[in-house]
């Protein structure tokens, strides 16, 4: 049966074989990657793929396009399976320092992947430094904000303020309440 | 004292960045959030924006992911399906996955409403290893398919514990795979120190290299794959350092063992 290009979750969670193979090669990369970024072996990305996969089989009929683009929903499931197995484990992936978060951008341009990502860009670019480094040091390495508190020498608390308010304004530009350009803020908690 | 919004706030940041323990999901509920999943997407945008695509999943995890997924839909028949089954002889006990080209009888029935598929799939399904590969198996088929495999001899350098040291580091940068062969190294109480690889990335700050893993050392010749925590664009120098157990994030670089420039 054939469908669009913006059902193929939708497909695949009805037990699409051919939209399950669909999805496979057009979110692969982005899972792949996901896992890679925040999985502590190349063994243990693996197992995270797997298990993500089966995750958007499952919940794969729960897409909303009106809410935001596949990828971004392939991502949220993503990382709520990456997050949940390093709770499980018991040791921490090998990490690098934040400059080199700051500069890990894709060479790519993945930023212009959907909509979501290049607003996503343009909203860090609003953000005050610290914020920027909160949350790069959180999403593209997975610290945790004692770990990020440890690194940066900030506070806990204002860690999680600084991720709390980065976060909030990236949402809000999505959701088209804020163009994320206004003047940035430096947070103390 | 936080405000309940800020709290509110506090706990969706929380969980799209590092999970909720179980009483912070029931507080989260308790304050009216637990639908909210706009911390999430947020968080998802970021991560797709800071994301490198340009590594494919591999190959034979991209089969093992299809074969999964066929074999969860199998698991999720109904009793349309069983009949179907024996329609087609196949008892419910037969292992109607096997290695290579095994074909499966399956009614497609999803927790969601949906309508009920009778199909017949097909799915090619890598053949078991026996066992994985050890790290010099690992390190030989990496050298043997990868056309870009590059092979770096070791220089040790003074330190007490290179006296003697020799061996080389293989990468591949398509498959961002590499391992480490390391030769009369002095052996790691891991209870003190334990080695760690640091790799001088051309497109990063040098400051700062990639992080390539923590790792032991026993007597004789040891393979040792490559973790690096990031992709690796231009590989300019491999360089193992004495840490402290479980290694560091900044290395202090306090003690350098052995180095490989390319």
């Amino acid at each position: 049966m054939a469908g669009t290009s913006t059902d193929q979750l939708a497909r695949a969670a009805r037990g699409d074989e051919a939209a399950v193979r669909e999805c496979l090669g057009r979110f692969g990369p982005l899972v792949w990657g996901l896992a890679r970024r925040l999985s502590p072996t190349r063994a243990d990305a693996e197992d995270a793929v797997q298990e993500i996969f089966l995750d958007l089989w499952r919940h794969g009929g729960r897409y909303d396009p009106s809410r935001a683009s596949e990828e971004a929903f392939v991502a949220v499931i993503a990382r709520r399976r990456l997050i949940d197995r390093r709770r499980r484990a018991a040791r921490r992936p090998r990490l690098e320092p934040i400059e080199q978060a700051a500069q890990a951008v894709s060479p790519a341009g993945s930023a212009e992947l959907v909509a979501e990502a290049a607003l996503a860009a343009r909203a860090m670019s609003g953000l005050s430094a610290p914020q920027r480094e909160v949350l790069r040091l959180s999403v593209a390495q997975g610290l945790t904000h004692e770990e990020i508190a440890s690194h940066t020498g900030m506070a806990l608390g204002t860690v999680k303020a600084h991720a709390r308010r980065g976060l909030i304004r990236i949402r809000n530009l999505l959701s088209g309440e804020g163009t994320g350009e206004e003047g940035t803020e430096e947070d103390a908690p | 004292m936080s405000s309940p919004t800020t709290r509110l706030q506090d706990l969706l940041a929380d969980l799209a960045l590092e999970g909720l323990a179980e009483a912070e999901v029931r507080e989260l509920e308790r304050l009216g959030g637990a639908g909210d999943d706009s911390f999430d997407l947020a968080a998802a945008a970021l991560a797709l924006a800071e994301l490198d695509l340009s590594e494919p999943m591999p190959e034979a995890l991209a089969a093992r992911v299809l074969a999964g997924a066929l074999v969860g839909l199998a698991r999720r028949e109904g009793p349309a399906a069983a009949r179907a089954r024996r329609r087609w002889g196949l008892g419910a006990s037969v292992g109607w996955i096997t290695a290579v080209a095994a074909s499966l009888l399956a009614v497609l029935a999803w927790t969601r409403p949906a309508p009920v598929v009778e199909k017949l799939v097909t799915v090619e399904v890598p053949a078991p290893r026996p066992r994985p590969p050890t790290p010099a198996e690992a390190r030989a088929e990496l050298l043997a398919q990868a056309a870009d495999a590059r092979t770096i001899g070791w220089a040790a350098t003074p330190d007490a514990a290179a006296a003697g040291a020799s061996g080389d580091v293989v990468w591949s940068e398509s498959r961002q795979q590499g391992f480490m062969r390391i030769r009369g190294l002095a052996a790691d109480d891991p209870a003190r120190s334990q080695y760690q690889l640091w790799i001088f990335d051309g497109k990063r700050d040098q400051a700062h290299p990639v992080d390539g893993g923590v790792f032991d050392v026993q007597a004789g010749e040891v393979v040792v794959p490559i973790h690096a925590a990031i992709r690796v664009f231009e590989p300019k120098l491999f360089a193992v350092t004495v840490e402290k157990p479980g290694g560091v994030v900044v290395s202090k670089r306090e003690r350098i063992v052995l180095t490989a420039a390319i």
